[in-house]
């Protein structure tokens, strides 16, 4: 048994499995890189684009549903404005007087004029919310 | 790139409704009425009224959104009027 130096013959022989590895590894990674350049690569950009487009639609909605609740609560302040000025009316007609017996009570007109008034401004509103009339064809 | 777009918009979703104004001529025939029965029918005819414009208001938005939606989906921009509160 002898524990000598290495010898010629032995490092040469390192030295070519060293070199064999190395070559042999280099192939493997040449062609792992061409298979991954070989299968189509899956494009971001659209699933990006889709992604703003639903950030933009989503602000719209936003602002829509805004426009709309506060058209809506103005459209309420002034159904209630109108019928305080309903019950006002009301109540500014008089009481009718009591007629003698076998006579009609004479009876306080109804403030009809100054309510048809209130009420058509208040239709055309209504219909002044569905946008200029648009010609049926 | 290619690009979605919404669907046509049903006509029947947002669909106007209009009103017919108070016209009618004194007849002359008169009839007795309560005044509390005759001012709740007109505080309710008041409050329908109101409910209609809303209804309009609102038919108006959905068609509004779905423009500015579309816009968006075919073309990433957002439309003029779109985005403020009008």
């Amino acid at each position: 048994m002898t524990l000598g130096l290495p010898t010629i013959e032995t490092a040469k022989r390192a030295g070519a499995t060293l070199l064999v590895v190395i070559v042999a590894g280099a192939v493997m990674l040449g062609a792992f890189l061409l298979l991954i350049r070989l299968v189509p690569r899956h494009d971001p950009t659209p699933i990006v684009t889709a992604r703003k487009d639903e950030r933009k639609a989503a602000d719209v909605s936003t602002a829509i549903g805004a426009a709309t609740a506060a058209h809506a609560r103005d459209s309420a302040v002034h159904v209630d404005i109108t019928t305080k000025e309903i019950r006002d009316a009301f109540q500014s007609v008089p009481t009718a007087q009591p007629a003698p017996v076998g006579t009609a009570p004479a009876l306080p007109a109804a403030p009809v004029d100054r309510l048809r008034q209130r009420i058509n401004e208040s239709i055309a509103r209504a219909n002044g919310a569905a946008g200029p009339a648009v010609d049926p064809d | 790139m290619e690009r979605p777009a919404l669907p046509s918009i049903p006509t029947d979703l947002t669909k106007r409704e209009r009103l017919k104004p108070l016209t009618a001529e004194d007849s002359g025939q008169l009839v007795a009425i309560d005044r509390g029965v005759l001012a709740e029918l007109y505080e309710r005819l008041a409050e329908a009224i109101g409910a209609v414009e809303r209804g309009n208001l609102r038919a108006g938005r959905v068609e509004q959104w779905w423009r500015c939606v579309d816009a968006i989906w075919q073309s990433g921009r957002t439309l003029p009027g779109c985005e403020m509160s009008r």
